[in-house]
């Protein structure tokens, strides 16, 4: 998956209208609640990034995650 | 050669019932569509405050034993499985035995143990039935997880509802040897994802979280860390559905229906494609309900019979999952 395709799916599970950039801060999205952060474990899941909740906790921004799914997520 | 068997279930869901709407009107946050469309459940039960867990089992065992003239007393065995018992002491399974009016040579015991439990009591009437310890069982589940939650706290007031269940279990003569295998799996690691602090005797001065909650959530009533236990289910479903079916020796094409405990609907829909089973074959019934703890699967079970659809003989997949972490899944035929 490409860091755009990425974003994308991330804007749609978190329910954003706007864009959101590497640099977007997670506790600044209404959508970064218990259900966003389920939706995000299930798309980390399914593209096969193995990561703990704890670490996904530890993100502040999107970029963080995008670190955290290693090489499965490129571009 | 005898064989144990679910002979019939019967459910009971509390009248009172907090809607969509009501959490709505309520909420700052939470939409009534949101909601639904998130979790896939619009109605929950709710206990009224003088009913407690044996209530809703009794209700659902009087439901089922009405059914067959006088069968009260042939019962040996009672299990109940409840996280809100009447007392510390004594048991509800004794106060539910006088009440139904069990033989006082009955065997009847609680036990503590939330979504997974229905599965856990299976393989316990199983082993007491078919070590010939027991020759007919009665199986109830009650939960109130409502007398547990803050009012305020929307990530438990969605999700959970109040219910009780009672199945009857019986021995069968059979020439085939039994098919299905139980696996069963625990973790305390994870005793903190779904707590009631104080509950019991340890002093919640004593037991503060390793974590701090998220704000505005208590830490003396029912806390839950959805997106933990999602985490764990990730890893412990699959591994325990392939297990079970090797110790089987059967294949998902060789089984009729899945019943997984219906936590929520998300979950249910990522694990149906994660273990790899037939969407027709794959039960999601909580929309009226909400996540009954212990009652889902007998609840779904329940329905299954009553609209036809699970027949005699049929392959049966149950997958019980969650708080302790707690996790077993078992093979049956119907």
């Amino acid at each position: 998956m490409t860091k755009d395709e990425f974003v994308e799916e991330l804007t749609a599970i978190l329910n954003e209208d706007g864009a959101l950039s590497a640099e977007t801060v997670l506790d600044d999205l209404e959508g970064w609640d218990s259900t966003g952060v389920l939706g995000v474990i299930a798309l980390l899941d399914e593209i096969g990034a193995n990561v703990g909740v704890d670490d996904l906790r530890a993100c502040k921004t999107i970029g963080d995650l995008i670190l955290l799914t290693g090489d499965k997520v490129k571009g | 050669m005898h064989r144990f068997f679910v002979s019939d279930i019967a459910y009971y869901i509390p009248e009172s019932r907090l809607t969509n709407d009501d959490v709505e009107k309520s909420s700052a946050r939470w939409s009534s569509d949101e909601i639904y469309k998130k979790i896939g459940i619009r109605t929950r039960g709710i206990a009224a405050d003088h009913e407690t867990a044996s209530d809703l089992a009794f209700c659902a065992a009087r439901k089922l034993l009405s059914k067959c003239d006088s069968i009260e007393s042939s019962i040996d065995l009672l299990l109940f499985c409840t996280q809100s018992p009447d007392y510390a002491l004594p048991a509800s399974a004794c106060v539910l035995q006088e009440r139904l009016g069990l033989p006082t040579d009955c065997f009847a015991i609680d036990f503590n143990q939330g979504c997974s439990g229905y599965v856990y009591g299976l393989a316990m009437a199983r082993a007491m039935l078919e070590s010939g310890d027991a020759s007919r069982a009665l199986l109830l589940t009650g939960e109130t997880y409502s007398k547990w939650m803050a009012h305020d706290d929307e990530t438990v007031r969605t999700v959970f509802g109040d219910a009780g269940s009672a199945t009857l279990l019986e021995l069968l003569p059979c020439d085939a040897p039994e098919m299905g295998a139980f696996v069963y799996g625990t973790d305390g690691r994870g005793r903190e994802r779904l707590i009631v602090r104080g509950s019991g005797s340890r002093r919640l001065e004593d037991d503060a979280p390793s974590t701090p909650l998220p704000e505005g959530r208590r830490v003396d009533r029912l806390f839950m860390d959805g997106p933990a236990i999602f985490d764990f289910t990730l890893d412990a479903v699959p591994k325990a559905v392939e297990k079970v079916l090797t110790k089987s020796s059967m294949t998902v094409e060789e089984i009729d229906w899945v019943v997984f405990h219906q936590a929520n609907r998300f979950m249910l829909d990522h694990l149906r494609r994660r273990c790899g089973i037939p969407r027709e074959k794959f039960v999601i019934d909580m929309e009226d309900y909400g996540n009954t703890v212990s009652n889902t699967i007998p609840i779904a079970l329940a329905n299954l019979v009553n609209d036809g659809r699970l027949k005699r003989s049929e392959k049966v997949m149950l997958v019980g999952y969650g708080v302790g972490y707690s996790w077993a899944a078992c093979i049956i035929d119907w």
